[in-house]
């Protein structure tokens, strides 16, 4: 910052931005307020105005207007409301609410009005779409097909993701719902999908914590994280999802793949409420308004895997619910979950029990399974899910003493407490497709039976080296995603029987 | 805005009844007047607000208020008004009274702000160039306020037009605020 500055420069630059400047007549739309408060604004005129019109109040406060009533408009407050009066002029914008979108948003944390948070400049796009749009027809849709890897075993095995697909990650606070959703963004480095993760009411350091961890990983090249913390008023964090739904949809419309993350929906929900009732609007079940179900259904409806036509992009979304004691049987939990293509349900037992990720291998599901894997994934991880759904159902029963079980159920028993094992993860360490494969297909074919419990993580780790120095042949024809045939995985377990002579004469 | 709905039907009804006796343009003068005795007089504002009154009186106020050539149509409306229990809405029915008057009579009103006193000249020119954007026969509110510094703004119903420095100003604050690209 040690440049000259001279004076002659600083005219130059003042007489262009001059240049721009018109001294013709302002003709606008305009009103006045009647009543300020709470975030909310009754404007009285603007008789002309649309619905979720931009509104210009005094000092630099943006609006929206919501409500158009016979004769007042209510307007939600994208600022402080303390710069506003009654009587204060109100003028239209003539556009709807809208953000910029389009590469340059990748790396940046903005706001939901699509303003830089992060002091890296304004954002260089000439690019805006608005935030609600309507989601594609079935004409310009096609079915998911092409799997979104998230890296995560116990994700990619047993309740997979595509390109396009909804699936919601619900479960109580602090048991590792966000860390799912960055180990995906991580994991897209290679893949070229666009990531853009909104935070809804969390606090200022959780979101700069994020950003710093997707900075280390490297994955901030292709993010953009879309930032309303708790601090901001309501109509904020109402708008955030919309506008990174809209972040994200321009790449989808673009034929690239992007995967929006909305963490969470619950306190957008929350939000909606504070915002509805002030607007006076009726209250229903656990005083949510009426549309809070079309809230959430309009928003995660954008999220699509599109035709050929269109240019076959996608937009995955993964959006977060938090739950009050595992209770998922409220309204907002399931609300989204009859929304969604499937869900990731989350326990604090096992959380706290060592079993991370966290997630209920039974309760969890994918409604579209195969559909979201790779031909290979799908012939190897087939049954995984009923099987460890089946193992914790023998193991809480197996709890009041073992040695009366019989041999098959105590096999069972073991082999589940293998695959759980092998199934841990640590955070930030997604693994590529491959790696995944080669743990999975161990663990179901029984090929690490005779390890000790304690050693499996090890020797996971022992035989993915091998496999990246010895059978790179190999982990070139698994990474191609089709079906392995008979000779092919004859040969993967052979090499893994090898591996595990090195690693138990290692060990000896 | 409570009451426009009231308002809105009682301006309407004493409309159409004026019609029916043509004298409906002879209501305009003493409706205005009334306004303006309205506004500018806080204890007959709470003089009628007041249930401590008895009705008679305010009507019997009310009647000697009106100027003495308004058609009778006018004290019979005002005495209907206080029998009603509307005497609290009475500025609002008679500004929605005289809205109503205009639009029948293809009138716009537009509120003129100047930050100097303008001319006859400037304002006859300012009400035929409003006239021609309008479409409509434009009569002006003129009022003053210097903080505009120079210059003039125009409402006709919602539309601004707005040609005074303070937002000039402003303008130019906003495109030098901004961070340029250069």
């Amino acid at each position: 910052m040690a440049q000259q500055v001279r004076p002659d420069e600083i005219s130059r630059i003042l007489r262009e931005s001059l240049e721009q400047f018109e001294t013709e007549m302002d003709v606008y739309d305009a009103g006045s307020v009647l009543q300020v408060g709470d975030g909310i604004a009754r404007v009285h005129g603007l008789q002309n105005v649309m619905a979720a019109e931009l509104l210009e109040f005094p000092g630099d406060v943006l609006g929206m207007a919501l409500n158009l009533e016979e004769d007042n408009v209510g307007a939600v407050l994208f600022g402080d409301s303390a710069h506003v009066k009654e009587g204060d002029p109100v003028k239209r914008a003539n556009r709807i609410v809208e953000v910029p979108v389009g590469e340059p948003l990748l790396g940046r944390v903005v706001d939901p009005l699509g303003r830089p948070l992060d002091g890296k400049g304004p954002i260089e796009t000439d690019m805006f779409l608005p935030v609600e749009q309507k989601a594609p027809g079935i004409i310009d849709r096609q079915p998911v097909r092409e799997p979104m890897q998230t890296g995560l075993k116990i994700v990619d095995g047993t309740t997979p993701v595509g390109r396009g697909q909804r699936e919601l990650i619900i479960g109580d606070r602090q048991i590792g719902k966000t860390a799912i959703c960055v180990d995906a963004i991580i994991n897209q480095k290679e893949s070229g999908v666009r990531c853009v993760y909104v935070a809804i009411g969390q606090k200022g350091s959780t979101v700069a914590k994020l950003v710093k961890a997707l900075e280390d990983n490297g994955a901030m090249e292709y993010t953009t994280v879309i930032s309303a913390t708790a601090s901001e008023p309501a109509p904020i964090l109402w708008l955030a999802p919309y506008s990174g739904c809209a972040v994200a949809e321009y790449f989808r419309d673009n034929g690239m793949h992007s995967l929006v993350i909305y963490d969470d929906l619950t306190k957008h929900a929350w939000a909606y409420r504070e915002m509805s009732l002030n607007l006076r609007r009726p209250a229903g079940r656990e005083a949510y308004p009426g549309d809070v179900f079309y809230l959430h259904s309009r928003l995660l409806e954008r999220a699509a895997k599109m035709s050929d036509e269109k240019g076959a992009g996608s937009m995955t979304a993964l959006p977060i619910i938090e739950t009050q004691e595992e209770d998922v049987t409220t309204y907002i939990p399931t609300n989204v979950w009859s929304i969604t293509d499937g869900q990731i349900i989350m326990e604090p037992g096992l959380f706290y029990g060592g079993v991370r990720p966290a997630v209920n291998v039974g309760l969890s599901v994918s409604r579209l399974m195969g559909n979201a894997q790779t031909d290979a994934m799908k012939q190897v991880s087939g049954p995984l899910r009923a099987e460890l759904a089946r193992f914790r159902e023998i193991q809480s029963f197996a709890q009041f003493g073992s040695d009366q079980l019989d041999a098959s159920t105590q096999e069972q028993l073991r082999r589940g407490e293998q695959l759980t094992e092998l199934l841990k993860q640590d955070q930030f360490a997604p693994l590529p497709h491959w790696k995944q494969l080669l743990s999975i297909f161990a663990g179901r074919q029984g090929l690490c039976d005779d390890i000790p419990t304690n050693d499996i993580r090890a020797f996971e780790t022992a035989m993915h080296a091998h496999f990246e120095e010895h059978e790179t042949e190999l982990v070139e024809r698994i990474e191609t995603g089709e079906k392995l045939s008979d000779e092919e995985l004859d040969k993967i377990a052979a090499a893994i029987e090898n591996c595990k002579k090195g690693f138990q004469a290692a060990a000896a | 805005m409570k009451h426009t709905r009231a308002a809105r039907a009682y301006a309407k009804a004493l409309l159409q009844a004026a019609k029916q006796e043509q004298s409906a343009p002879q209501l305009r003068q003493p409706l205005e007047n009334l306004l303006r005795t309205l506004e500018s007089s806080e204890p007959l504002r709470s003089f009628l607000a007041s249930p401590m009154i008895a009705p008679s009186a305010k009507q019997e106020a009310l009647r000697r208020l009106l100027d003495e050539n308004a058609p009778p149509i006018a004290p019979a409306f005002l005495t209907l008004l206080v029998e009603r229990r509307r005497e609290r809405e009475l500025e609002a029915v008679v500004k929605e009274t005289l809205r109503q008057l205009d639009e029948a009579e293809g009138v716009e009103r537009a509120e003129v702000v100047s930050a100097e006193p303008l001319t006859e000249r400037q304002l006859e020119a300012l009400s035929d160039a409003l006239t021609k954007a309008v479409g409509r026969r434009t009569v002006l509110n003129v009022s003053r306020d210097p903080s505009l510094i120079a210059g003039f703004t125009a409402r006709v119903g919602d539309t601004v037009y707005d040609g005074s420095l303070r937002t000039q100003l402003e303008r130019i604050r906003k495109i030098l605020s901004q961070p340029s690209s250069a």
